[in-house]
């Protein structure tokens, strides 16, 4: 009996502590696990690039896994796409010994695939992350005036930074929130340097 | 099942989001072009004399006949704007002291185009393309305003003449002269405002 009533014992404290354990890897978003993440993006473009468009962009998305590698570290691959695009009702476009005017409609997307590194400061329902992104970019843009239009595509070398906070809703299920810097070596619309500013929400699920 | 509708309901965005529509006051907007010689000294130049007569270009048809007064007058206008004094003393082609700067007027009405890949590109006419990324404009489409200055100053004494400066107004001669006119002149007007290197010096 006394065995029967320590085996009981040992078997409830041992379920327990699985319980508490998987209640502890799915209460908040630690690198021990893998997630993913879905987000609406928004962004800027900056430097070079905002002299070709400077409007903001309310189309993109982003798709990011990471997967633990140590403690507080995760590595990972985010893709993400934007769609920025301007309408001007007249404009004057300076040339080599020329230029050419008119109201011209451009458009850029911009589609990039990179590797990732994460780090969690901090531990709990709310957990803070900085990150870095090296890899590529897809860009095409587009202009049009009258019924003539320039096109141009383009894959770059593209690198950057990340801050963002994981908000647990529930268990496996966190609010992802973050904003991004990235730097291309795309030559967009005969512009140089071009950067983007995201910000973005979504839904991250780790398992 | 959550999920898939979510992925379901992003992809759908992600569609949509891709969707361009160009607008129309783009669409149907007189585009102008202007290319300079850049060995031309402009305010070198001190006189001019515009052909009062036009080439108009339709396939293979050409014709020469008189330039509408409105667009003679607008591109008169301009160039004593600039400084420049209009020569009615020299008899053309052949009389003795030419102005500096010959003005000739083409209009493409019907297509007459070059195709230069990967350049501006006219989305809804095939092969119809031009290029500006080395100042040059090589391609004409229908409805085009095309005004030559041509030095006749530096001219050879026989050969081609030199064009010193080129301004296409595109779109702007459609065959609906009451929409046209005004926007032929307004292309003429946004040429010369673009080219504020063309100034006669004293």
């Amino acid at each position: 009996m006394r065995t029967l009533l320590a085996r009981s014992l040992a078997a409830a404290v041992l379920l327990l502590a699985a319980g508490t354990a998987r209640a502890q890897t799915t209460s908040f978003y630690r690198p021990v696990q893998s997630m993913w993440s879905l987000s609406y993006q928004m962004g800027e473009t900056l430097g070079d690039v905002a002299n070709f468009i400077d409007e903001t962009s309310w189309a993109g998305f982003r798709l990011d896994f990471r997967w633990r590698v140590r403690e507080n570290l995760s590595a990972g691959i985010v893709t993400d796409w934007s769609r920025y695009d301007q309408t001007f009702s007249m404009l004057t476009v300076e040339q080599p010994n020329g230029a050419v005017s008119g109201p011209v409609f451009r458009y850029l997307d911009t589609f990039a695939v990179r590797a990732t590194a994460h780090w969690y400061p901090l531990k709990g329902t709310v957990a803070p992350y900085l990150g870095v992104a090296l890899g590529g970019i897809w860009t095409y843009d587009y202009q049009q005036v009258a019924d003539l239009a320039a096109t141009d595509t383009e894959f770059a070398f593209a690198g950057g930074t990340h801050v963002g906070l994981l908000l647990t809703l529930r268990p496996g299920l966190a609010l992802d929130a973050g904003l991004s810097w990235t730097w291309t070596s795309a030559d967009v619309g005969q512009t140089q340097d071009a950067q983007y500013l995201n910000w973005r929400v979504g839904l991250a699920w780790y398992y | 099942m959550r999920n898939r509708a979510l992925l379901l309901t992003a992809a759908l965005a992600a569609l949509v989001g891709c969707y361009v529509e160009v607008p129309d006051e783009v669409i149907s907007g007189v585009a102008v072009a202007t290319r300079r010689d850049p060995g031309a000294d402009f305010a070198a130049f001190q006189t001019f004399r515009i052909n009062p007569e036009w080439k108009t270009l339709d396939g293979d048809i050409e014709v020469v006949e008189p330039m509408p007064t409105q667009i003679f007058d607008t591109i008169r206008q301009n160039l004593l704007d600039r400084g420049y004094v209009e020569d009615l003393t020299w008899i053309p082609p052949d009389g003795a002291n030419p102005p500096d700067l010959g003005v000739q007027v083409t209009g493409v009405i019907g297509q007459v185009t070059v195709y230069y890949p990967d350049y501006w590109c006219d989305p809804y006419y095939y092969y119809s393309c031009w290029y500006w990324g080395w100042g040059s404009v090589d391609s004409y489409e229908v409805g085009t305003l095309i005004i030559d200055l041509i030095d006749l100053y530096g001219a050879p004494i026989s050969g081609n003449l030199p064009t010193a400066w080129t301004a296409l107004a595109y779109g702007v001669l459609g065959g609906y002269p009451t929409y046209d006119l005004p926007r032929a002149l307004e292309g003429i007007d946004r040429a010369f405002a673009q080219s504020p290197y063309l100034q006669a010096g004293n």
